[in-house]
């Protein structure tokens, strides 16, 4: 394995249709038609070839700017006032592989609330490497392609396309109006964009005309959200021949990738480098489920009682606290609970071997080397990189 | 001209009767259909319904597989079909219909490789899922699972527990535990076939697989002996591996 070199994919996004897109637009204009936008080229390392982009929103290196700036404001909540505004990155922090933390100054043990201060209903999910989730979003696969629900009539969203429920598209929308996130309005925040005074030619850049709409504000962001891959942690340095492993990290592998600790099953292994297989499995924390957000309240079907995304060991340093309710707030409280916490029922996975004795059983220097083994899936490299950094750190609307 | 034509008529009909007489530009879609079923009805997965030849109650809850080198046999001619390798998983339906252009003519044997033949089963060659999923990890010898076929049943305590049926490498150790060497637990299956491939047309075949004879086709198979699951058993492995030689049947319609 030592020697195996990871093999570098340089991946080339699907080009846009520019003429299309700029077709379409100037009619608005009165100005000529920009420069199509360029094309986004992503090396990507080895990973799937089957990239999640909806075929109306080709990633561009113009949409990705525009996308990484809507990220970053404070006023995509539709209001100005320094108390009330809020961006994707009050929550989404890069320090934190885009959770909040488990040490937010506001946010108190992970658990984020909305403006309102109505919490969220779910531990949150971090934010890369989504361009290969072909599964469906979130913590139970809702947000999916095959998803036909339009709109949001309880907060006055109407059931157009703009407003579907299909991809990472969706979560700008969703987020703008959900009480315990921004719990604003749609067309409050285009005002808000549109009056920002510096997105005008950022849109007509990307989208080719000045045009500020949510539908534009959305595929911009998911752009941005789409090129948040992470793929240089220590072990990916490792498999590529350029890092070491120590020999505490060596067994924690060992452990990881065998019967022992039996966790590749579930959460990839070298060969599956996303460290998740996107799944959604009960993984026997509880006994009764009435969870009204697990796999099951999808799909409708039985086995999916209390099963909820596998998600990915990849910067699970930065992730506290785990599990879909964020029960643990450590990692080692977590791996406690996979050595001697598992409990019994119809619906554990089949996969969980360990639930036939309760967990995994393992030593407390096993444990340690598993925990030192699942450190070398964090990537210091994402988690600091500039490109995906808040573009306007000296803006008062971007400071949140 | 007719006298001509007359001949070349005669060659053609009489080419339709096997394989060697066949002019190669002749070509028949041939479809295998996957099926998996337990005491001679489809499987019903999820339930504990069954009972193997242990008296373990049990149910069926997934498969997932490859079949490799896929082969039809003409009196001795043959005919390797299809890619190389293919995966087979009872969640994904499109995987249970295996479709490929053979030359048309008769054919009378299948065989093919259950799980990857040794020179496929290389680590990382897989980079999509879902056969990428089925990695086999480097410490117990790499490559890939031949077989992952998940079960619950009722232990001898009367609680369900969980057993997965998991076919991979082996690996034998020295008593000091180092690798000495590799036991890889696919297996060759032939089975006898009647099909006649017409140019132009589809034939299907329906390959079965016999999901109870994993549990006792050679070796009578009790889940409370290994407890739950194979994968690292070397013994283990080599009794399912020589029951599993028994498990698939074409289905005659
Ligand atoms: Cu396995």
């Amino acid at each position: 394995m030592k020697g195996l070199s990871l093999r570098w994919i340089r991946g080339v996004v699907a080009g846009m249709s520019a003429a299309t897109m700029a077709a379409a637009v100037c009619a608005y204009d009165h100005a000529p038609a920009p420069p199509p936008p360029e094309p986004y080229r992503i090396n990507i390392p080895f990973f799937p070839d089957g990239l999640n982009i909806p075929a109306d929103n080709p990633m561009t290196v113009e949409g990705i700017a525009l996308g990484r700036h809507l990220f970053y404001d404070g006023r995509l909540s539709g209001r100005t006032h320094p108390d009330s505004l809020m961006s994707c990155a009050t929550c989404h922090r890069q320090e934190h592989a885009f959770e909040c933390g488990f040490h937010h100054p506001v946010y108190k043990n992970g658990r984020p609330h909305g403006l309102t201060g109505q919490p969220a209903p779910h531990a949150m999910l971090p934010l890369f490497n989504l361009l290969w989730n072909n599964e469906g979003y979130m913590w139970n696969g809702r947000i999916h392609e095959s998803n036909q629900q339009l709109g949001a009539p309880q907060y006055n969203v109407p059931a157009e396309p703009p407003y579907h429920h299909r991809n990472i598209e969706s979560f700008v929308w969703m987020a703008i109006v959900a009480p315990h996130e921004m719990d604003g309005r749609i067309d409050r925040t285009v005002c808000a964009i549109r009056n920002a005074g510096l997105y005008q030619p950022m849109f007509r850049k990307a989208f080719g005309s000045d045009t500020v709409n949510i539908d534009r504000i959305s595929k911009a962001i998911a752009q941005f959200v789409r090129s948040l891959v992470s793929f240089d942690s220590k072990f990916d340095r490792f498999m590529a021949g350029r890092a070491t492993l120590t020999a505490s990290e060596l067994n924690g592998l060992q452990l990881f990738t065998t019967e022992t600790g039996d966790c590749f099953h579930c959460h990839g292994s070298p060969a599956v480098p996303l460290w998740t297989t996107n799944a959604f499995m009960n993984n026997a924390k509880d006994i009764d489920f009435n969870e009204a957000g697990d796999r099951y309240s999808v799909t409708g079907n039985p086995r999916d009682k209390g099963a909820y995304r596998v998600p990915s060991l990849r910067n699970i340093a930065y992730t506290a606290p785990y599990m879909h309710d964020g029960r643990f707030a450590t990692l080692k409280e977590t791996l406690q609970f996979y050595n001697s916490g598992l409990q019994r029922s119809p619906y554990v996975h089949p996969l969980m071997i360990n639930m036939n004795h309760g967990g995994a059983h393992l030593s407390n220097q096993e444990l340690a080397d598993l925990e030192a083994f699942l450190l070398t899936l964090s990537d210091t490299t994402f988690v600091t990189s500039p490109s995906f950094a808040n573009p306007r750190p000296d803006d008062a609307f971007f400071t949140r | 001209m007719q006298r001509r034509l007359i001949p070349c008529l005669l060659i053609c009909l009489l080419s339709c009767c096997d394989l060697r007489g066949q002019n190669p530009q002749q070509t028949a879609r041939w479809t295998i259909r996957l099926l998996h079923c337990v005491d001679n009805v489809p499987a019903v997965y999820d339930t504990l319904a069954y009972s193997n030849a242990s008296g373990n109650r049990y149910a069926v809850c997934r498969i997932q597989y490859f079949i490799s080198r896929i082969t039809l046999h003409a009196r001795g001619t043959e005919v390797p079909a299809g890619e190389p390798q293919h995966y087979a998983d009872s969640g994904l339906s499109p995987t249970l219909l295996w479709q490929t252009d053979v030359p048309a003519g008769r054919y009378d044997s299948l065989s093919f490789t259950f799980g990857l033949s040794p020179e496929l089963n290389q680590s990382y060659i897989f980079r999509n899922p879902p056969e990428n999923l089925m990695f086999w990890p480097e410490a117990l010898g790499g490559g890939y699972h031949c077989m992952k076929l998940d079960l619950k049943y009722i232990n001898r305590n009367g609680q369900i527990a969980h057993f997965n049926c998991h076919l991979g490498n082996g690996q034998e150790k020295n008593p000091d535990g180092q690798v000495t060497g590799r036991v890889g637990n696919h297996f060759r299956v032939t089975l006898p076939l009647q099909l006649t491939a017409e140019a132009g047309k589809t034939a299907e075949t329906r390959l079965v697989m016999r999901i109870e004879k994993w549990f006792d086709a050679v070796h009578r198979i009790d889940f409370n002996r290994f407890e739950r699951g194979i994968m690292d058993n070397l013994d283990a492995m080599r009794l399912f591996r020589e029951n599993g030689r028994q498990v698939f049947d074409i289905l005659t319609l």
